[in-house]
């Protein structure tokens, strides 16, 4: 069983060095196979994409590993023929693509324009609640910690880990709540669900590149008579 | 003219997006190895012919797609992560046909995701190119052996296996991982040249 001085020790090291002693009473506390997958879960998103990433700059001055084989030029340049026939095809790829990173940095434009403490969307007795994937890891240097948000009368930030979280929270809308906004990452869209005569309604529209994303929240709520 | 992966020559992309025959039979030269090492990791080994079908897929794809790129790193960066994400997809599907030899995969189904949703998130390939050079660099700082522990982590060695290999005890060994990571955070944010680049790269680290 994993220990909470681990977590406090992980959670610490977030907000400055630690000490010669902290550093040996967390190597004692690694030599238990569960703290130390509390430190895997710590950097996991992190050790991912930093591996990626060297193995890429490993790739680009090979060292002669992996063997590769001979060049198939042939074969690549009957493919690359075939592709570039499908221009269609190519051009929904490019679509797809292209929306998905809007979503993206909406998502991350949200995150950033909430933490930076901006003024409220609408001042209805609605209780409205917005869902953003958490800022907070170990990667986030201490100074830069979440700020308390006024989001306005009726507004609550929810702070979500993962998108996995925010999956689970999307789906549900507690009795107190009258709607739950969120950037579905997945379809390009900003979302809702909403509570409406007594039943629970969900709706859609897609993300733009303008107006910013707090704006496009604005009027989504608007639309739905969420916000004045 | 020999091409080396990491060097931009403006002209000969002009070609490329021209789809002159003989820029792209020059430029298969250097991006097929880069796709077939793209396409390969410690942690799965995949039939011969499905990876040369990755690999080859991955430079179809950029040269659907050679018009939206602006330079030379953008293509041998957006090969490689089309050939490492194409990997793990094949890799998928290979095991939901039960199709299993030769066919070894050692990484959880977690680290499949993880490993994706990597590939997945670089939107601009000309940075992510940079910021991998960076983030090599500042791994080679913390001085060995720290750096080639942590690269063996990296490239899914257990504790166990790096206690072995670099004769320390299990938590020293989790302490020195700990360690790399803070070092290599805080190096990022001093770092002046890429300090805007890396800090997005860093926030699409904790968004997932």
């Amino acid at each position: 069983m994993s220990t909470p001085r681990t977590s406090e020790l992980l959670r610490l090291s977030h907000q400055r060095d630690l000490t010669p002693i902290e550093e040996s009473e967390l190597a004692t506390l690694l030599e238990q196979p569960e703290n130390r997958n509390l430190l895997d879960a710590d950097i996991a998103s992190a050790k991912a994409r930093i591996a990626v990433a060297l193995d890429y700059q490993a790739a680009l001055a090979p060292t002669g590993s992996p063997a590769t084989p001979p060049v198939p030029v042939a074969t690549l340049d009957a493919a690359r023929r075939s592709a570039l026939a499908k221009p269609r095809q190519a051009k929904r790829t490019g679509q797809i693509f292209k929306w998905a990173t809007l979503a993206l940095a909406a998502s991350i434009a949200l995150v950033v324009w909430l933490s930076s403490g901006h003024a409220p969307l609408n001042k209805r007795p609605h209780r409205l609640e917005i869902g953003v994937v958490a800022m907070a890891g170990t990667w986030r240097n201490t100074d830069a910690a979440p700020t308390p948000v006024p989001l306005g009368e009726g507004w609550t930030r929810r702070e979500l880990t993962n998108r996995g979280q925010l999956q689970t929270w999307s789906q549900t809308l507690p009795d107190d709540v009258t709607a739950r906004f969120w950037v579905d990452e997945d379809t390009g869209s900003l979302r809702v669900i909403l509570r409406r005569d007594g039943k629970t309604l969900s709706e859609a529209t897609p993300l733009r590149t303008e107006p910013s994303v707090p704006e496009q929240i604005r009027q989504f709520a608007e639309k739905l008579g969420l916000a004045e | 003219m020999t091409l080396k992966p990491n060097e931009p020559p403006p002209e000969f992309l002009i070609r490329l997006k021209s789809q002159a025959e003989d820029a792209w039979r020059e430029a298969y030269a250097v991006l097929y190895p880069l796709a077939w090492r793209g396409a390969s990791h410690p942690g799965w080994s995949l039939p011969a012919t499905d990876h040369e079908e990755v690999a080859a897929d991955a430079i179809i794809a950029t040269a659907t797609d050679i018009h939206s790129l602006a330079t030379w790193e953008e293509v041998t960066a957006r090969v490689f992560l089309a050939a490492r994400r194409g990997a793990v997809s094949r890799l998928r599907k290979i095991l939901a046909q039960k199709r299993g030899a030769p066919l070894t995969v050692s990484l959880e189904p977690s680290e499949l995701d993880a490993i994706e949703q990597a590939c997945v998130q670089v939107t601009e390939p000309k940075r992510w190119h940079e910021v991998s050079a960076l983030l090599e660099q500042q791994i080679a700082a913390l001085g060995e052996p720290a750096a080639a522990l942590l690269r063996d982590y990296l490239r899914g060695a257990t504790y166990e296996e790096l206690a072995e290999r670099y004769a320390k005890p299990i938590g020293t060994v989790g302490v020195v991982i700990h360690r790399a990571f803070r070092q290599i955070s805080r190096r990022a944010h001093e770092e002046p040249r890429l300090m805007k680049e890396l800090s997005l790269y860093l926030r699409l680290l904790i968004l997932t």
